[in-house]
């Protein structure tokens, strides 16, 4: 997802995101903590460049969880459902 | 960084490669589609090409959400953007998206209002601060960004909040790749499965591909080692006469996918009995639209669309770039008339899109060199 603080609707240029990864998918999958839940199925996540605010309504998901978050909704909890990647 | 530095290693890498090398049949050429554009992405920002053998190649999808949006819908975004008191939403990156009168920029320089947003939820949050403006959002995006907009309807329909709506252009991914298995023009023989789209949609979906195409699919993360594990499992399948739905990035994507998310889908959208896609034309049951129960957060039913179909430039030739036909350097505008700074076509704007990828990773002196001394040789 992007690190950007961006969602403020400022009107200026993004900068194409993180890492140069478009904004409209986010199809890095950096690992986003959360830190903690409020109310309204939100919770406050560390980007590693800082925090932001996502929806967690579609995952069952809690504080020390990494979510993958695509346009500020998690959509997936990553290593959920971990087996080995790297068997190559 | 977990996740990150492990599934970069090098030595991994060519470890792989040396497996992938390993199991090609002399003289047979392999042709792979990455469906999606994060994928095309990563490949080419790591070089992973350079890691196979030079009769494997990689064929980009038209998994890039800018990219196959129409220009008449940009046309029909700038006409909802001009209406009195309304305000429109957008991602980044649809910000640069050529309509057939100029992008969103030029469309603010006469004008309009319309802001870039990280996600749906930042654009109600504009609604909720002003409650005499009528705010927009410009919904694009597979079935990555579609629950987003689906669970920001649900929000602003408990909220009662009425000055909010969406310009829906949400995309589904399997009659486009279906589009292409159905294409005369190319004959692929597996497909690298997109990764986050799985994350919701699940891994059945991409059955029929294997069953009825018979061509192998591997679902696939995003960094360089997931990629090439998944051409790995794709050559595993092919040299034990397999055709199989496999998930390389089980980490990440579950078999039945995210069932929350496909039902705050299903309460908010519908399919669309037709949509069309930049480069594709008119394909059925291929995008969503808003229910009528949520007609009030439907921008097409809150204001009166033009809905006319525009022709892409003639030297544009995105089309043939999206269906695998051409590589983006043999398009004639490449990297002259057409460029991420002023880009004609769709995949030049995003950094997903494969021509911008391709610009932006010095594919096209590479590509062409080669090419070149391929013809001296002919």
């Amino acid at each position: 997802m992007s690190t950007e603080p961006t969602g403020t609707g400022t009107g200026q240029d993004p900068g194409h995101c993180h890492d140069g990864v478009c904004i409209t998918c986010s199809d890095t999958a950096v690992e986003v903590t959360i830190i903690a839940v409020h109310e309204l199925e939100m919770a406050t996540v560390d980007t590693g460049q800082g925090a932001e605010e996502v929806s967690i309504a579609l995952v069952n998901a809690s504080v020390g969880d990494t979510i993958l978050v695509h346009a500020g909704e998690a959509i997936g909890v990553v290593g959920a459902n971990e087996t080995s990647a790297q068997e190559g | 960084m977990r996740f990150v530095d492990e599934f970069r290693d090098a030595d991994k890498a060519r470890a792989l490669s040396a497996k992938i090398t390993s199991l090609c049949i002399p003289g047979r050429h392999y042709k792979f589609m990455e469906v999606c554009g994060g994928h095309t992405h990563t490949i080419y920002k790591h070089g992973l090409e350079d890691y196979l053998p030079e009769n494997i190649q990689l064929v980009h999808g038209p998994g890039c959400p800018v990219c196959v949006i129409p220009m008449g819908r940009v046309d029909d975004a700038i006409h909802i953007a001009r209406q009195p008191d309304v305000l429109m939403t957008s991602f980044g990156d649809m910000m640069r998206v050529p309509g057939s009168g100029g992008n969103f920029f030029d469309s603010n320089a006469e004008g309009t209002n319309i802001r870039m947003v990280y996600s749906p939820l930042d654009s109600l949050k504009i609604a909720r601060q002003n409650p005499d403006t009528h705010v927009v959002f410009m919904a694009i995006g597979f079935e990555t960004t579609t629950p987003s907009t689906a669970m920001t309807v649900l929000r602003a329909a408990a909220e009662g909040i009425e000055n909010f709506s969406v310009f829906c252009n949400h995309v589904t991914i399997i009659p486009a790749i279906k589009a292409i298995l159905d294409s005369p023009d190319l004959r692929l023989d597996g497909f690298i499965g997109p990764g986050h789209v799985s994350t919701v949609i699940g891994c059945r979906p991409y059955e029929f591909i294997a069953r009825d195409y018979e061509k192998p699919v591997v679902v696939s993360g995003f960094e360089p080692l997931d990629i090439l594990q998944s051409i790995y499992q794709l050559m595993l399948q092919l040299a034990d006469d397999r055709c199989e739905v496999e998930n390389q990035y089980s980490r990440v994507v579950p078999w039945q996918g995210n069932p929350i998310a496909l039902n705050a889908i299903g309460e908010v959208m519908e399919l669309r009995p037709y949509f069309e896609w930049r480069g594709l034309g008119f394909i059925s049951h291929s995008a969503m639209r808003m229910k009528e129960k949520y007609s009030a957060f439907d921008a097409e039913q809150v204001f009166s669309m033009p809905g006319v179909r525009v022709a892409d430039p003639k030297a544009c030739q995105c089309g043939e770039v999206l269906k695998g036909v051409l590589k983006p350097w043999e398009c004639k505008v490449f990297g002259t008339a057409c460029t991420p700074e002023t880009p004609i076509g769709t995949c030049m704007v995003s950094p997903e899109g494969a021509c911008a990828a391709y610009y932006n990773f010095g594919r096209f002196n590479r590509t062409r060199v080669k090419e070149a001394s391929a013809h001296e040789h002919v």
